[in-house]
């Protein structure tokens, strides 16, 4: 997907989602709304940047994957290396 | 105080000084500083004094196992997101004044105290932890013990501004974003935000399930890796909770950086640093002999992963109170709450996506490095009340921005220890982010350790003068 990803949220937009999960939008919230709102579609435009495989999995509960290669980080940390299963 | 968390232990287990006197004299301390400083919301006089009183009469009675427990009598308090048995769980929020008092203590305070540490209290925090500057409009602002004038840094500004300001030896604070590493490198002193999944959440208030980690704040790397030694270990109430088995760091922690392969983290890294932040990595560098430079590509990618996972995944903790009073919440932080409720799934999937391959490229870069190095906040403590800062030229929103450097590195769990360095600023310290592999604890509080040793980084309490207790 290109960086264009979507119309910048406006008005119409805030109206129609705040109706569909029933979250009534102050009208002195809305400014600040459309601000954050703008600028997650900006981050938006930024992870759909990346061309990822079809396959790609998310990371819902995230486990950090292991250092990809052992290190020469000096004694008494080698006995620590070994990943434990559920690691990746 | 400039006494360890470690000298008081020792000496209250050798009956050198008694815990009821140690407590008091915090007491004391709080009394004196915190109407300047504002980190704590609740002190838990009554409670402490029983803990420690309880702690005396061990020792005066010959017990053995009480004496060998490493924070016998150690003062410290935590964010006001951890439960706290017998009091409402704040999370910084007004909303949360009359919730239910917790019914236990969280998890990590159980484990402190088991380690003979006594809780005093609660800290200030940027409501339901959405911020880095903890101006709470509820509870006030924290003051950094080094200039009054300017932020603590958040969101577990209380946690750290208690430790800078020498009010305790050791705090407890979590990162979702930088929460830790921030107010660690604003109030300088060392922070350890651990790898993702180390340190169990369980009794703590959530806000990025995907993304909180919970660590310690302390003025020394020492008392910093005992504390977390202490808190190591499964625990079943935290999902993501690794069943890793106890890693102690403690016994390692001066075998010095003679072997390790260090970097500098450029590009990105480079680019949102200011001059200070960027004299303070150089210096770190130098000391380290660290003259690589490593590169994580794509890392503004990452950190908007971060966002869009953080601000979909907080909205939806607090969903109800958006749709029935979002008026009472943080006037800073509610209109970003509310449009995070909105976000399409798709967003939020491809995030996720992005932030298992960001950890991919780590993975890489960490089978040529151990340890990698970067500034953990653009610049030094900004004015309370700022809305904009000025990076290399170009001027962005405060509050956001103040987490740009550590996003990324939090994005993917990484292990990291926030290390404090003077002097690059006229008065104010400035952190950097000392990065390892995931589960390498070990190596970020090594290499801590012996920048403390060789006086580069230290965490002196901050002037009384600048405190300006009375």
């Amino acid at each position: 997907m290109s960086e264009s990803l979507s119309e910048q949220p406006d008005d119409h937009w805030l109206d129609h989602v705040a109706a569909v999960i029933r979250m009534p939008i102050a009208e002195a919230h809305r400014p600040g709304v459309i601000y954050y709102l703008n600028i997650a579609t900006d981050m938006a435009a930024l992870v759909f940047g990346i061309a990822l495989d079809r396959k790609a999995q998310p990371a819902p509960v995230f486990r950090p994957a292991s250092p990809a290669a052992d290190t020469d980080a000096g004694p008494g940390v080698r006995d620590l290396d070994a990943p434990a299963a559920s690691d990746s | 105080m400039t006494e360890s968390a470690c000298e008081i232990a020792a000496n209250i287990g050798s009956g050198q000084r008694r815990a009821v006197d140690v407590l008091e004299d915090a007491l004391t301390r709080i009394d004196r500083i915190n109407p300047a400083v504002n980190a704590f919301t609740d002190v838990t006089a009554e409670r402490a004094r029983a803990a420690a009183a309880a702690i005396d009469r061990r020792v005066a009675a010959g017990d053995p196992m009480i004496r060998t427990r490493p924070l016998l009598g150690v003062p410290y308090a935590v964010k006001n997101l951890f439960d706290i048995r017998g009091l409402p769980t704040l999370a910084g929020a007004a909303l949360e004044r009359n919730a239910p008092p917790a019914a236990a203590d969280a998890v990590l305070i159980e484990r402190l105290d088991a380690a003979g540490a006594v809780l005093v209290g609660a800290l200030n925090m940027d409501e339901y932890a959405y911020g880095f500057s903890t101006e709470n409009s509820h509870f006030g602002a924290t003051h950094n013990p080094h200039d009054l004038t300017r932020i603590a840094g958040g969101s577990s500004g209380g946690s750290a501004a208690a430790v800078a300001s020498g009010m305790l030896p050791l705090t407890l604070g979590s990162d979702t974003n930088g929460s830790i590493r921030v107010p660690a490198s604003l109030c300088g002193v060392f922070g350890l935000k651990p790898t993702f999944g180390r340190l169990p959440r369980s009794g703590t208030y959530p806000f990025v399930h995907d993304l909180d980690h919970l660590g310690p704040f302390a003025r020394n790397c020492v008392d910093l890796a005992v504390a977390y030694d202490v808190m190591q270990g499964y625990h079943a109430d935290d999902a993501s909770c690794s069943e890793r088995p106890l890693e102690p760091v403690t016994p390692y922690l001066d075998l010095g950086v003679d072997r390790l392969r260090m970097a500098q983290l450029g590009d990105y890294f480079e680019t949102w640093a200011g001059s200070d932040a960027r004299a303070a990595v150089a210096q770190v560098a130098h000391a380290l002999g660290a003259h690589a430079r490593a590169v994580l590509p794509a890392a503004e990618r990452a950190r908007a992963a971060a966002f869009l996972i953080t601000n979909a995944q907080g909205a939806g903790v607090h969903l109800d109170d958006l749709r029935s009073r979002a008026a009472d919440f943080e006037p800073l932080s509610r209109d970003r709450f509310l449009a995070g409720a909105m976000l399409p799934a798709a967003w939020i999937e491809q995030a996720q996506k992005v932030r298992r391959w960001f950890a991919d490229q780590a993975a890489v870069l960490f089978a040529d490095h151990d340890v990698l190095l970067a500034a953990a906040t653009p610049v030094v403590a900004p004015e309370i009340g700022s809305d904009v800062l000025e990076i290399n030229g170009q001027r962005l929103p405060m509050r956001p921005s103040l987490g740009l450097l550590t996003q990324p590195i939090s994005a993917i769990g990484l292990p990291v220890c926030t290390v404090p360095v003077h002097g690059v600023h006229p008065t104010l310290p400035i952190g950097v982010q000392i990065i390892a592999a995931p589960w390498r604890e070990d190596l970020v509080l090594r290499v801590a350790r012996h920048l403390e040793r060789i006086g580069l980084c230290t965490a002196p309490v901050a002037p009384q003068s600048a405190v300006g207790a009375r």
